[in-house]
Order: structure tokens, then sequence, then C-alpha cells
């Protein structure tokens, strides 16, 4: 009986020692804006024609000064170029070299209205080397043509 | 009839309801991703890795049984609409307040979606501190609001 006794208070005393939980929580909000930035490196382009003969347009060129670097979180962009002068008298073009995070389209002879550059650009981060190349003929004359050349990254 | 009297009420008494130890959690964490987290401007990627503030979350363990009464924090995540290659990570960055002990949790964890062991302690502790870290983060990460939950249980322990 006192055998019984005991095993019925073991009983008791053990269902009353319960390991309790309890919870708490929070939420985590990333927001990532739509990211599409474009820049040049390496400054002002200066190209100097001085010299040349009657049998053709006389040229120069520059491949190594401008970079071109792009960043960008959405799919399917492209860069294109233009530039601000509308009254070209030496013809300027500009070609994406050396590319890498997207397709070059081969040289651009400059206008204002926007050419693409550089196409395929997806969900990446991406340079090229800019090679620009400019030409006068004799009838042209001498003088200077001051461009602005702006780069857009843009929907495809 | 004495000794089963004495049985029952002894019975009664060991099965009335234990006061469980409570857990309160506050704050969240919001992060806004931006063309300012690039490494360096165009051309080069995201941060991977991003820290809130030291104490943007907080935690506080009472209505325990005492500065003996131990207890350990477990942490998931519970996704809602997350990239998958996004990760979280938590760190303790202070002791709170209180007359009990804390110890563990003040380097990184990885919070996954099962339960993992976060910190433990003994007593009462209040206004712990959190932070927590981002990681993961790339280019491939579309514009979107991604959003999960950080789970905690307090489990009393012997």
């Amino acid at each position: 009986m006192r055998n019984l006794f005991g095993v019925l208070l073991a009983s008791f005393v053990v269902t009353g020692s319960a390991f309790a939980a309890d919870t708490g929580s929070h939420t985590v909000t990333v927001t990532v804006s739509a990211i599409n930035e474009v820049a040049i490196s390496g400054g002002n382009v200066a190209l100097a024609i001085d010299s040349g003969d009657t049998s053709g347009p006389a040229a120069a060129s520059d491949a190594t000064t401008a970079d071109l670097l792009w960043s960008t979180n959405e799919s399917n962009k492209k860069i294109t170029v233009a530039t601000n002068l509308a009254a070209i008298d030496f013809p300027l073009t500009v070609e994406a070299t050396n590319v890498t995070g997207g397709t070059s389209g081969g040289p651009v002879t400059l206008s204002t209205t926007a050419q693409d550059l550089v196409t395929g650009i997806s969900l990446t981060a991406g340079t090229a080397d800019l090679s620009y190349a400019a030409s006068a003929t004799a009838a042209a004359g001498t003088g200077s043509n001051v461009h602005t050349v702006t780069y857009t990254i843009t929907a495809e | 009839m004495r000794r089963t009297l004495f049985a029952v009420a002894l019975g009664a008494l060991t099965s009335a309801p234990v006061l469980a130890m409570d857990l309160a959690v506050t704050g969240s964490w919001t992060l806004p991703i931006t063309a300012a987290d690039l490494v360096a401007g165009a051309g080069s990627a995201l941060r991977t890795s991003l820290d809130g503030g030291p104490g943007d979350v907080r935690v506080d363990v009472d209505l325990t049984g005492g500065d003996d009464d131990r207890w350990r924090l477990e942490i998931r995540r519970s996704d809602a609409s997350w990239d998958p290659d996004l990760r979280i990570w938590v760190r303790r960055t202070g002791d709170g307040t209180g007359t009990g002990a804390i110890a563990g949790g003040d380097t990184w964890v990885e919070v996954g979606p099962t339960n993992s062991v976060f910190f433990e302690g003994s007593g009462d502790r209040q206004d712990v501190p959190l932070q927590l870290r981002l990681g993961g983060l790339s280019l491939g990460a579309t514009p979107a609001a991604y959003l999960t939950a950080l789970q905690y249980t307090l489990v009393d322990t012997p």
C-alpha cells in the first residue's frame, strides 16, 4: 500500500514539470529598385586631323581614352548613343570594343538620333572601350566640332 | 481514506498549470536596395552583404522561474515572397538588462527554414538587441519587394 502511494506521488510530480515554449516574430522586407546606371570613365576625347591629301578624307582616332561602364538589374537593355551637334562638318564615329556584359553593335556614325551601340544587356554589369574616329575632307575646310556625346541605357 | 484523500490533493496541486516564460520580439527590418548600393557605381556589382542597425530588433524574456531557470532561443525563417539567393544572418549585439544570464549568439548565425539555436540564458532578460545581415545580393535580384518573417521560439530547458 505504501509502495502504491509512492508510485502515485511520483506520477503526479513528474506530470507537473512540463517544458513550456513561447514564440515571437518580425518581418524582413527587402525592396529592390530598378537599377540602370551608365557612366564614362577617362574624360574628354580630343581628335586632331592635321595632315592628309586630296586623295581622300584624312582621319584621326582614339581608342584608349574613354571607357563605357554600366550596371542593370533588369533584362533586355541596350545602350544608345547620340550627339548634341546637329551640323557636323567632320563625321565622327564611335564603336564599343572589348565588350563584357553585352554585344557591340559595331561602329555608329553620330547624329542627334539615338542609335544602338551595345545590345543584349541583362542583369549584369559591363564595360567597353570606346573607339572614336573622325574624318575630314579637303572640301570641309578647317574648323572644329565640339560634341557632347550622350550614352543612355534603355529598354530594347 | 486519509492516504487516498492526501494523494488526490497532492495530485491536484502538482498538476496545476505551469506559468510559462514569456517571449516578446519588437522591431523589424526594412532594407531598400538602390543604385547607391553598387560597389563602385556603373560597371560594378551590388554589395554582396548589407547590415541593419545594431538594435533593429529587440527581445525580452520574462516570467521565468528565477535566475536559475534556463532557456534557449531558437530562430528560423518563414518566406513569403523571397529570392532564393538571398540569405539572412542575425547576431546579438548586447546582453540587454536583467538579473539573469545570457550566452552565445554574439557572432553571426545564418537563419534557415528550420529552427536552430540562436542563444541561451537563464532568468529574465529584457531589451536584448539584435542585428540582421542580408547576403547573397546581386544584380540578378530583379526589382521587387522580397518578404520573409523571422520566427523566434523560446524553449524552457532543464
